[in-house]
This record gives C-alpha cells, structure tokens and sequence, in this order.
C-alpha cells in the first residue's frame, strides 16, 4: 500500500531531511504540494510534516463536530492513517502553481469519518454566563453603545472556555454551506480562492457567503446570549421570590 | 463595499493578528467582535502532546506492519523498521 512511502525513505540510512511543522526546511518554504509529492515518492519525512501541520486542526474540527475529546483523538488519528493509505492515489485539484492547502481532504476524511461512525454530537447549547460575561459579549457584538466599559476586555472574553463553547454551538446551527465556509476560513486558515475551489462557487461568491455567515453567526450568538440571560433573570426572581416566602414562613411561624 | 472589507480584515488577521487595522467600512467593522469569537472558538481546543505523539505512533505501527508484510529481504527490516522511527520521532 505504502510501501514505496518506506522503501525510498533515506536509502542511504542517513537522517532524512529536516521539514518542519510550517513547511519551511533550509532550502526554503515548502508547500503542502512539494510535501505531498515528496510523500509521495516515499519522502516519510515529509508525511510526518504534514502530520505536524494539521493534527491539531484535523483535532479541533473532529472535537467541533463530536463534542468528546476522546472521539476527536480517534476521529483525528484515523484520519491520517486513511491519508497515508490514499496517499499515493491523491491529486491537488488546483494545479496552477499556487499553494493548495491538504487541509480540504484531510477535512472531508475526517467528516466521512464522523458520518460514518455516528459520534457527530452538537456542542451543547446549554452554557452558564456570569454578568460581566454577558456584558462583555453585548460590547464585542455592538449591542451597547461605545464607551459603555466593561469589566473584562474583549481577549479575556474570546478566552474563556463557556464563550468559546456557546460559540462553538452558534457555527454548528448554522445553515451548513455557513458554518463550512467559517470553517474553513478560521479553523482551515484557507484562503478564499482555496474555499473557492473547495465549495465550487466564484471567490466572489465565496467573499458574500462569509460575510453573511458572519451576520448570521452574530445573531445566533446574540440569541443565545438573551436566553442565557432570560434564563438568569428568571432564576434571579425565582431566588428572590424562595426568599420572600420563607422570610414570610418565618414571620407567621415565629 | 462592506463584503471586501470584511475578507480584507480576516486576511489581515490571519496575518498581523490583533495588530491588524479594523476595518473602515462601518457595517464590516460591527463584524470584528464576531470574528473574535469565531476564531477564538474554532482555534480551540488544541489537542493533549499526548494524543499527537499517540496519532504518530499508529502511523508508525501502520508502516511497521506493512515491512513486516512486505517481500523484503528479513535483514533489512529493522534498518527500514529504525528508519520510520527516526522519521515519526517515535520510541514505540
């Protein structure tokens, strides 16, 4: 299957040559295609780059799509076991000479994967925001006017892990061609020329789908924000009315 | 035109980072918190070293069963064998 990935490999017995994570070794930048066709003569070395280039990618897309961190190390391991297998029958489709990422073959593996084993599970909707939270998220949406400060500054609001999970939740219940197309472009790093090729659709196209997927990500986020604040609101006034009837109780009994 | 301002900033971030210049267009420019948040959302979790030396050694363990199979003279399996381990920088 790949085993003229092993047999070419340094037939000298010396180190093969050094790639590194980012694709750069000391003759310059490689690119995913040098790499891939470096693999494909049977360069192991450059596989391995590749492995280290987009493990932790290929990780945060399984773990987006199975909300389970031990599904996503499987989702993602067995995917670069399938790759190295098709590794040899594999083409870039853009053979113009740009850059082409792997990382959209890598992807549609990895969801093959996920389809194919039934572990997509949404991240849960239900998180917990505490005010300054909601606060913050209200400034970073632009649902407060300018200068309305708030205790946290816009980093260490994106930072913390319930956002990030309430986001999360927001890009899977989007309609798919939204959440693919924010997929690729913040988690994939392509360009919109790759998402072009990848979706079929015109880079023009592709530039109006992720601005309104960002439109339609904002409202979703900002929906979520007003239930989780409805929901505080209303434990809030359940609280208060507990208190209010056992001061009560306490009164009549006392 | 707010739709290429927009992709203009997401270009420039993936770049610059938080050193990027926001956007003048006023529509694309209520567009930069979200773009905070996705990409803060969709760059988390990393993966454990754990897991990506555990993916590495599947690789290698993969490669190493098919020498094993393959019409390979029994001497020069475990320079072959030596070879992949060096490669994965694994010690399985």
């Amino acid at each position: 299957m790949f085993l003229s990935l092993i047999l070419a490999t340094s037939p000298t017995g010396d180190e093969p040559r050094s790639y590194r994570a980012d694709g750069v070794d000391g003759s310059g930048t490689q690119t995913d295609q040098m790499l891939v066709r470096a693999a494909q003569r049977g360069d192991g070395q450059a596989f391995a780059a590749l492995h280290a280039r987009y493990y932790s990618r290929i990780y945060r897309l399984a773990y987006l799509k199975t909300n389970n961190a031990a599904d996503a190390e499987d989702v993602a391991s067995e995917t670069f076991l399938r790759a190295l297998a098709s590794l040899p029958r594999f083409d870039f489709k853009a053979t113009n000479g740009q850059a082409a990422s792997l990382y959209p073959w890598l992807h549609r593996i990895a969801i093959n994967l996920i389809v194919d084993s039934c572990r997509q599970r949404p991240p849960s909707s239900i998180v917990s925001l505490d005010a300054p939270l909601i606060e913050g998220m209200r400034d970073l949406l632009g649902d407060r006017l300018p200068g309305a400060a708030s205790a946290m500054s816009p980093q260490e609001i994106v930072e913390r892990n319930e956002i990030q999970q309430l986001v999360r939740s927001s890009i899977a219940a989007l309609p798919s061609d939204h959440s693919e197309v924010l997929i690729y472009r913040f988690l994939g790093d392509l360009s919109l020329k790759e998402i072009s090729l990848e979706m079929r659709r015109s880079e023009s196209a592709i530039k109006s789908l992720l601005h309104r997927a960002t439109v339609a990500l904002r409202a979703e986020i900002r929906r979520r924000v007003d239930a989780v604040e409805r929901i505080d609101l209303q434990s809030k006034k359940s609280t208060n009315n507990s208190n209010e009837v056992a001061q009560h109780v306490g009164r009549r009994s006392g | 035109m707010s739709e290429d301002a927009l992709a203009d900033y997401v270009d420039a971030r993936s770049k610059q980072g938080d050193n990027a210049p926001e956007p003048l267009d006023e529509e694309a420019r209520a567009l930069v918190g979200t773009v905070k948040l996705a990409e803060a959302a969709l760059g988390t979790p990393m993966p454990s070293e754990e897991a990506e030396r555990l993916s590495r050694e599947r690789l290698v363990s993969q490669l190493q069963e098919t020498v094993a199979r393959a019409p390979i003279a029994e001497d020069d399996k475990p320079g072959i064998i030596d070879r992949i381990k060096r490669i994965f920088k694994s010690d399985g």
